[in-house]
């Protein structure tokens, strides 16, 4: 049985998706953690998708970082969400362009029910 | 304890967040605010001194540390003049009879006069001159040494050649007769891991001690001054304090819940240790926040399932390498962890 913890929120209708996932060097996807999701390689450069289960109407916020076992160059940064799918992407600062780079990638979504 | 909470699809996660910033320590450099040391009494050194070293090893959580010690002790330097100097004929060396800087003040002065004989002194306590009138070719240095020894403020430290006649040509002092060398204040280091600040009480400010120190620190000395006191201050017995562990220069003021610290091992690393029975980690972000732009992202680094322990780095663009971030109020790093309780 799932735990149950005191639900102490201002925003009752809100629903957070949150897990991270582990990419190699080529940019597949290795390890996922989380539910309610599912990741994978978009076949191009510092880019991958994140699709949602059931999310709601409305994405009210995304925050992305990204994990390196000794600190590296390179920033994640959310793209563009449609038909419950989030892009993530990876920007390689020396670069100046989207790139692979073996780490771990985090993520939180939060949607809601309300209509804006 | 209050824990924030955030409704997620996955009932069965908590989501622990929190910040840190770096406090009055700077980049990593253990340092030691002494206005937080002393409570109640003095409380007038309020100066902060860091390690001379820089960032590294020298603070709190390395055995032995660094320490400061304070302590309100009668180990002064006295204030002297070689009156050979100054003089042709006088070779005694004098000092004032109370140590500290307060003899640095007196001044002597020697003056011929008619049928002085053996010499009279005068002794001018509110302007701190010294005057001894000698008759030439008739006084000698025992009878100066004679006066000294008679006088309040000043004391023979070593005696000259006693039957030495004084002369005008040779002896005449009206100016540069001026002791020297008083100190009140000084940093000794003990063991090489300790060191002693020591002053006079109700004498020694603090701008005092802050020289002092600059001037122990040019000589290789293990602390030095980050930030001046109230230079006006003066300190008191209450002031005085046993040895000191310098604490850390990193981030160890922080907000939220479910960290049990957060401990800088390394330039632009931290770490945070959960005090939550994590049975793993779903996910973890961090976000650094500036008071002024600042090219620094924060990045997470790795998680260690066994000791709880989250790593979160710090990286400099400019420098292409991990560096600490500048010390601000403003200046903190936002950082969020959902964990299960159990898998």
């Amino acid at each position: 049985m799932a735990q149950q913890f005191p639900k102490n929120t201002t925003t009752p209708r809100n629903r957070t998706f949150e897990g991270s996932f582990t990419i190699d060097a080529a940019g597949a996807v290795t390890a996922v953690k989380g539910e309610g999701f599912s990741a994978a390689y978009a076949s191009a450069a510092g880019k991958w998708n994140v699709t949602l289960v059931d999310p709601g109407s409305t994405v009210v916020s995304v925050d992305v970082s990204f994990e390196h076992a000794t600190g590296a160059d390179a920033v994640p940064q959310a793209g563009p969400y449609s038909a419950k799918v989030l892009q993530i992407r990876l920007w390689d600062i020396s670069g100046a362009a989207l790139a692979n780079v073996a780490g771990k990638m985090h993520f939180g979504i939060t949607t809601s029910n309300y209509r804006t | 304890m209050l824990i924030d909470i955030e409704r997620s699809a996955m009932p069965d996660i908590l989501t622990i967040q929190g910040s840190f910033g770096a406090t009055k320590g700077i980049n990593g450099i253990p340092y030691l605010a002494i206005e937080d040391v002393v409570s109640g009494g003095g409380g007038n050194g309020d100066s902060i001194v860091e390690s001379a070293a820089g960032a590294g090893d020298l603070g709190q959580h390395v055995d032995p540390g660094l320490f400061l010690a304070s302590v309100a002790d009668a180990v002064l330097t006295t204030a002297k003049l070689d009156m050979g100097t100054v003089t042709t004929h006088i070779d005694t060396i004098i000092e004032a009879a109370a140590g500290g800087v307060a003899g640095n003040a007196w001044q002597v002065i020697l003056m011929p006069g008619a049928g002085a004989g053996a010499g009279v002194a005068y002794e001018d306590a509110v302007n701190k001159i010294f005057t001894w009138v000698f008759q030439t070719g008739v006084s000698d240095v025992d009878d100066f040494e004679t006066v000294i020894t008679a006088s309040v403020a000043l004391a023979v430290e070593t005696g000259g050649t006693g039957a030495t006649l004084v002369t005008t040509a040779g002896d005449a002092l009206y100016s540069g007769g001026d002791l020297s060398g008083g100190i009140a204040r000084e940093y000794v280091d003990d063991d090489g891991r300790t060191v002693t600040m020591h002053y006079t009480a109700a004498s020694t400010t603090v701008a005092q001690m802050e020289t002092a120190l600059t001037a122990y620190a040019a000589a290789a000395g293990l602390i030095k001054l980050q930030t001046a006191g109230t230079g006006a201050s003066v300190l008191q017995a209450a002031d005085a304090f046993a040895a000191m562990l310098l604490l850390d220069g990193y981030a160890v003021e922080q907000h939220g819940s479910g960290c049990q610290s957060v401990m800088r091992t390394a330039a632009g690393t931290y770490v945070l240790t959960l005090d939550y029975p994590v049975a793993s980690r779903v996910r973890a972000h961090a976000t650094m926040q500036f008071n002024t732009a600042a090219d620094q992202f924060a990045q997470l680094g790795p998680w260690v399932q066994a000791t709880k322990k989250q790593t979160i780095l710090i990286w400099d663009k400019s420098d292409g390498a991990l560096g600490d971030f500048a010390y601000h109020a403003s200046n903190r790093v936002n950082w969020k962890l959902a964990i299960k309780l159990k898998n």
